[in-house]
């Protein structure tokens, strides 16, 4: 199909270059209901995604493209008309000229994960039974939990000579832990993601859901345990506090600056001039271990390589996209980096317990809004810190903006790694407003 | 026109559902293929590729006495089908550890059945000539109404689906297309930087850019007006949903609630308020893909909501049969207050001993088929709007969906709108507030209604996860609500 589709290509003159992704994925999944499976599932599926690339020579020389999937079961003229109707359609959706990323001379590393070892129907039954080996509340249980069990094979070749290829694997794990007495109940979701399997690891992450399932449980709503109207200091942690980071590293995108929607330039003081908080180093990395977004190299083919994008509060670089940051006149665009690192702080959690908090375990989905800076949401778990104890509660949102937030923010010693954050596990906001 | 390559499978899907029909109690195939495309037009860049809805493949589903398995693929050929039947029966099979933990599921019914759908695209298709040039008309339309306006961005989709359904008794295939755009402005003053957003769809290019041309002043205005908005002070106040909020409470605060997958897993705290007041009795509540909505019959509403066939003129999610090959139904959830109903996909409605009400949808081929919403919608009242707002002492009229989640178990509310406008003493005050999350628990607020407008809209541009995954095209939508709830 690779061949047919590349010689095809060669045969239209109109496509001034071409990029082909080819998507191989197996996978193997698992449905329970409770305890008890309902479906299982298998898929073997190929995916072929085609962008041509279509130049004009004017008073200035631009470039059309199109993106489109094509299939095995095509003939050889069907995929020519539908390549020569992308042709036509690229020649309306010109821009100024862009290059596509050329090969480099690299060795990219194998998938470190034990799934290929193992095979993925026999990884779907060993996390399963790693699973509900920790449900084992008389209150507590899984009422739903979903297992897929994945291997992709991702192929990317391009008209310049790019040839880059990936095998990985993955596991992926819904739970719905809840937690019942008395004829009251509450949940929570978790998506749990590993490159590799390690039963004990999953048990024991299980078993965490479920306890912050009954945590659920006995919390009460925020404003029986504090004043609402007053802003309190509020302590949000892993995933939410990358999510919090991801404000600035969206800002530091070629295509931000391509749009004049940027605030900060390279130069500039990212947290204002007066940083009261922890001041901010972050690095945009291909790589974590165990950060299940890490990729080697990004969509367009470029090779990903580690950028720092903020180093001691102070913008230093941009990344994104290729295409966009040709327009920049960067030499060697970045390309889209899927992980995004911060230095921790020196502040450790226990510090930050010196006075009261609002810590935030759990939120429905929280938004960090690029334009305005707002940010907040929903809480379905929290933990209020009296100054003695932590209280579990429940029922409000929170709201700030970086606007005010940025500088005052302070990170802590603690680290931890989510799918596409590696940093301080706590980030401690001082004056967030409740309701 | 349905899907060529489809129709070339056909025979092939039969005789695969025969084959593995003498291996299992229980066999069926759904094939899809949706073809499509999708402009981009904005300040910096043009963009053309395939629909984001893009998909073509197969899946069995098999029935062996205890629970469902099934298996996906990209394509069946002459030379190909020993080996997948092979691959399938492999594949699906289970070690008896699996074997024993099996819920128990009922087999699912299979009533004969052998029909064609279609519904094809209204109005001239347009090229993607004529699209780019209309949408470049559009955004210089936003750029010339507004000078803080630094970026606009324009997007039509267009998708035609085919559909074909494969078991024992029953061989349906579908047609059917559809049309969105949305259009998205970004304003500057200093560093402050807002954007708002206009949406559009129907089953004709020509119409959704005519209702989008008629958007386009409106846009650049309310990205100017956002640059003043505010932080709303988090407090409890009465506010009036626009027909984008009120979906937005429909699908996400309550609709998610009902989705009958969720009573299997006890995870919807609604299975125990069947045939119980959940709220006002101004409130009535479907949800469908044949949805009709009721209202007075000398409303234009009851009329402009219906074609020939007793559709929605305009049904976002139009389809004739689902992803299990039930037919499209117009369930009423609430009826003057009372939850009389859940909705469900085939499986789920098994396990439950329930009728299936045609919402078994998958994200593609690929993926599993869970209960999903499709076009759910309160029903139009009979308050004016004016008398709605100046019944209003101090409080919001909320727009524009941002973003919601649903909380089934615990019913508390997570739906956050773009913006809103605040209302004293029965009047708007010219200030808005940006953006607004609003929370509390989804009964409280829907008690809460006191009033409910007959104008009605349903807007039929937006995708639903469950969870966080398995993304489908949804509509939503309804009158105007008064209501009480907490905001922040």
């Amino acid at each position: 199909m690779i061949e047919r589709i590349q010689a095809i290509l060669n045969g239209i003159p109109e496509v001034s270059a071409w990029k082909l992704t080819v998507s191989e994925k197996q996978s193997s999944q698992l449905f329970y209901v409770g305890k008890k499976l309902e479906t299982n599932r298998a898929s073997d599926t190929t995916d072929y995604v085609l962008t041509i690339y279509v130049d004009k020579d004017g008073s200035a020389k631009t470039r059309g493209s199109a993106t489109f999937t094509v299939y095995a079961f095509m003939t050889d003229e069907e995929l020519r008309g539908k390549i020569r109707d992308n042709v036509y359609a690229a020649g309306f959706a010109m821009n100024p000229w862009y290059d596509i990323p050329g090969p480099e001379d690299t060795v990219l590393p194998e998938s470190a994960s034990n799934i290929k070892d193992i095979g993925l129907k026999e990884a779907a039954e060993i996390v399963s039974d790693a699973v509900f080996k920790a449900d084992a509340y008389a209150d507590g249980s899984l009422s739903a939990t979903e297992i897929f069990i994945d291997k992709t094979l991702l192929h990317i070749y391009n008209s310049k000579g790019v040839d880059l290829q990936s095998v990985s694997y993955g596991a992926s794990i819904e739970l719905i832990p809840s937690w019942e007495k008395d004829g009251e109940e509450v949940e929570v979701y978790q998506m749990l993601r590993f490159e590799s399997i390690d039963p004990d690891e999953i048990t024991r992450l299980t078993d965490e859901q479920l306890q912050i399932a009954a945590a659920r449980f006995t919390a009460k709503p925020l404003s029986e345990v504090v004043d609402t109207a007053k802003p309190l200091k509020v302590i949000l942690q892993d995933k939410e506090a990358g999510h919090v980071f991801g404000y600035f590293a969206d800002d530091l995108d070629y295509s931000a600056k391509y749009q004049k929607a940027n605030k900060f330039e390279p130069g500039d003081a990212v947290q204002g001039d007066n940083i009261t908080g922890t001041p901010l180093t972050l690095r945009m990395v291909p790589y974590v271990k165990n950060a299940f977004n890490s990729a080697f190299f990004d969509s367009d083919g470029v090779i990903l390589k580690e950028t720092v994008l903020v180093q001691d509060g102070v913008a230093v670089n941009r990344k994104g996209s290729y295409r966009f940051g040709y327009y920049l006149g960067e030499k060697a665009p970045a390309g889209n980096l899927p992980i995004l690192v911060v230095e921790p702080g020196t502040k450790s959690f226990r510090e930050m317990a010196a006075e009261p908090y609002l810590r935030c375990q759990v939120f429905s989905g929280i938004q960090v809004e690029p334009n305005s800076g707002y940010f907040g949401g929903e809480v379905r778990l929290g933990y209020y810190f009296d100054g003695e104890k932590e209280i579990p509660v429940t029922g409000f949102s929170i709201s700030g903006n970086m606007n005010v937030s940025r500088g005052t923010m302070v990170y802590s010693s603690e680290t931890v790694t989510t799918n596409a954050y590696h940093g301080p596990k706590y980030l401690e906001i001082p004056d967030m407003k409740l309701a | 026109m349905y899907s060529e390559y489809l129709s070339s499978r056909h025979d092939l899907l039969k005789e695969l559902v025969t084959r593995l029909g003498q291996r299992y109690s229980y066999a069926s195939a759904l094939g899809k293929h949706v073809t499509g495309k999708r402009v981009n037009v904005s300040t910096v860049s043009t963009a053309v590729s395939d629909t984001n809805e893009s998909q073509c493949g197969f899946v069995v589903r098999v029935y062996d006495g205890g629970h469902y398995a099934e298996y996906s693929f990209s394509d069946i050929t002459p030379a190909t089908i020993d080996q997948l039947e092979n691959d399938i029966v492999r594949e699906l099979s289970l070690s008896s550890h699996l074997a024993e933990q099996h819920v128990g599921a009922e087999i699912l019914r299979d009533e004969p059945l052998v029909k064609v759908f279609d519904r094809p695209m209204e109005g001239r298709e347009l090229g993607v000539q004529e699209l780019v040039e209309h949408m470049t008309a559009l955004r210089d339309a936003v750029h010339a109404a507004s000078a803080k306006v630094i970026q606009v961005a324009m997007m039509l989709e267009y998708y035609e689906t085919s559909a074909v359904f494969i078991s024992r008794n029953r061989d349906l295939s579908q047609h059917y297309s559809w049309c969105n755009m949305y259009g998205l402005a970004i304003a500057r003053e200093s560093s402050t930087v807002q954007s708002a957003l206009a949406s559009a769809a129907s089953n004709s290019m020509e119409k959704t850019l005519s209702i989008m041309s008629g958007k386009t002043a409106d846009l650049a205005k309310l990205a100017e007006d956002l640059l003043k908005a505010e932080l709303i002070e988090p407090g409890i106040y009465d506010i009036i949903t626009a027909p984008s909020i009120t979906g937005l409470i429909a699908h996400e605060a309550f609709g998610h609630g009902v989705e009958m997958d969720m009573f299997v897993k006890h995870r919807a705290r609604s299975r125990h308020y069947m045939n119980k007041p959940v709220a006002s009795p101004l409130v009535n509540m479907h949800d469908g893909a044949a949805v009709r909505v009721p209202a007075e019959p000398s409303s234009e509403d009851y009329e402009a909501c219906r074609n020939d066939n007793g559709y929605m003129t305009d049904p976002c999610i139009g389809y004739f049969f689902d992803d299990d090959g039930v037919l499209a139904h117009d369930t009423q959830i609430i009826k003057d207050g009372i939850l009389v109903s859940g909705i469900s996909d085939a499986v789920s409605a098994a396990e439950l001993g329930t009728e299936p009400t045609g919402n078994g949808r998958r994200q593609d081929p690929s993926r599993k088929a869970y209960t999903r919403m499709t076009n759910t919608c309160f029903a139009p009242g009979k308050d004016k709007l004016e008398d709605m707002i100046a019944s209003v002492k101090h409080g919001y009229m909320l727009f524009d969906t941002s973003n919601g989640m649903e909380d089934p178990k615990n019913w508390n509310i997570q739906c956050v709108a773009s913006y809103g406008r605040e209302i004293r003493d029965g009047r708007f005050t010219g200030k808005l507030v940006a953006p607004v999350v609003m929370s509390g628990y989804v009964p409280d607020l829907l008690m809460s209604i006191s009033m409910v407008s007959d104008e009605w809209q349903i807007i039929g541009s937006g995708h639903c996860g469950k969870g966080y995954k398995e993304w489908v095209p949804v509509s939503d939508g309804g009158p105007y609500l008064k209501a009480r709830c907490k905001l922040g």
